[in-house]
């Protein structure tokens, strides 16, 4: 039977568990938190392998300790994990999950977006991509535009450094980096928020873009005709 | 049916496979090529949008285009937040609805070329008589080996008049890879059409490209 060992440290609200795991003989196991949620160990931004939302499954040998390090916003909790029955290990087959863990993640990276909002702020840029505008209210609505797309893709580039959390250092380093706890939970709000006035906003424009679509001034012919 | 369209090595022209085999079945195509979208752009929810999770995939088939498609989406930002996983339902979906779908998938080995082979039914391996090509070739080969995608069909691409009687070449191609392989020819005909977004058999009913294209939808085996 396989038994815990662990450390606790609580810090910048997030407490970090390392978890020291024996066993006399060769076991599988499986290891339920007690402290939930689990903020597991990633690779390319998917949890590592034996990881789930709850805890961790893998093999331990007898002859060595297995050590294992995980994160969670909860409070310390003694014990922090518990060994519990462990159904036959699952074989090794590729999923989503595995593929992007082992292939590699090719989305470009976060550095990419920052760059070409800089090029986006250039006047140059700017008038570039609006072409001729016939006046300078025109000109003012199309920069606010893309200012409010540029602070949504700001926003959409923090939550991704949070999300991609590779370790519990980390973690911690992202947190710290996003202004603490607090500040990642507005931002949650915010990108809530985002989402919402998108989709209102992609809605009405749909709208528009089929009116724009359908209507056509028969200039030459009123240049004829009057 | 789904059937991935993978080749490992940029410039062999798998889009452009893909988007004929889709005329030749009756099909949708995927283009799953996430960091370079080739084949023809289309307004309104793309697949960056279906990825994000900002549209359903039946809402961004385009079926006002030559061959019914899923265009890729275009930008940098897109490409960051879409998550490459939900690929999978998302073709799953499409084969719901419409039957048959062939997705273009990206060159190289990352996850982007993974994930449409461990969606599809089976692959088709499109390289060139080229060294590059074939080594990348390999490579794709043994990653759908990995993922248990069965290999439909090798298709040599761009096939030059000189070679076009290379049995001895193309059975050393068929073996290093697998598979059986189909050619087709390099042709004017193919790339005009495919610049103005059409499939060539509707540009050249009865040019050799065009039966060659027929040729390798007979040869896929139903899935």
């Amino acid at each position: 039977m396989a038994t815990l060992d662990w450390e606790l440290t609580r810090t910048d609200g997030i407490t970090l568990v390392e978890l020291y795991v024996r066993s006399e003989a060769d076991e599988y196991v499986r290891i339920e938190s007690n402290l939930q949620p689990v903020w597991p160990p990633r690779r390319q931004g998917r949890p590592r392998s034996g990881w789930d939302e709850t805890g961790f499954e893998g093999s331990v040998s007898a002859d060595s300790v297995r050590a294992l390090g995980y994160a969670s916003p909860a409070e310390p909790v003694d014990p922090p994990a518990t060994i519990v029955p462990a159904d036959s290990p699952k074989r090794d087959t590729a999923t989503p999950e595995t593929l992007v863990r082992t292939l590699g993640d090719a989305s470009p990276p976060p550095d990419a977006i920052a760059y070409r909002e800089q090029m986006r702020s250039t006047p140059a840029e700017t008038d570039r991509r609006h072409g001729e505008t016939t006046s300078a209210s025109t000109n003012s609505h199309q920069e606010h535009v893309t200012a409010w797309c540029a602070e949504i893709e700001n926003r959409v580039a923090d939550a991704q450094q949070l999300a991609g959390v590779s370790d519990v250092d980390d973690a911690r380093k992202r947190v710290a980096a996003a202004g603490g706890l607090d500040a990642v939970g507005h931002l949650k709000k915010q990108l809530e928020n985002d989402r919402k006035q998108l989709e209102a906003l992609q809605q009405r424009t749909a709208t528009l873009q089929a009116r724009l679509d359908a209507v056509e001034i028969p200039l030459s012919t009123l240049e004829r005709v009057t | 049916m789904k059937l991935a369209v993978t080749g490992g090595k940029g410039g062999v022209g798998k889009s452009t496979v893909a988007y004929n085999l889709g005329a030749e079945l009756d099909a949708v195509v995927v283009d799953a090529d996430l960091g370079m979208a080739d084949l023809p752009a289309a307004r309104g929810p793309d697949l960056h949008d279906v990825l994000a999770g900002r549209a359903a995939p039946l809402e961004a088939v385009r079926e006002d285009t030559p061959v019914p498609l899923l265009p890729c989406g275009r930008s940098l930002a897109g490409a960051r937040a879409a998550d490459p996983t939900a690929l999978v339902e998302t073709v799953e979906q499409v084969e719901r609805h419409y039957g048959t779908v062939v997705v273009d998938s990206p060159a190289g080995l990352r996850c982007d070329a993974g994930l449409p082979l461990f969606v599809a039914d089976a692959c088709l391996l499109v390289t060139c008589l080229s060294r590059a090509a074939l080594a990348d070739a390999m490579r794709a080969r043994e990653l759908a080996r990995a993922i248990e995608t069965p290999l439909a069909r090798v298709v040599l691409n761009r096939v030059e008049p000189e070679y076009s009687n290379s049995a001895r070449r193309f059975d050393r191609v068929a073996s290093a890879l697998g598979g059986p392989v189909t050619t087709i020819p390099e042709s004017e005909q193919i790339m005009r059409a495919q610049q103005a977004g059409q499939p060539v058999r509707t540009v050249a009913p009865t040019a050799a490209a065009t039966q060659a294209f027929a040729r390798l939808a007979k040869a896929i085996p139903k899935q």
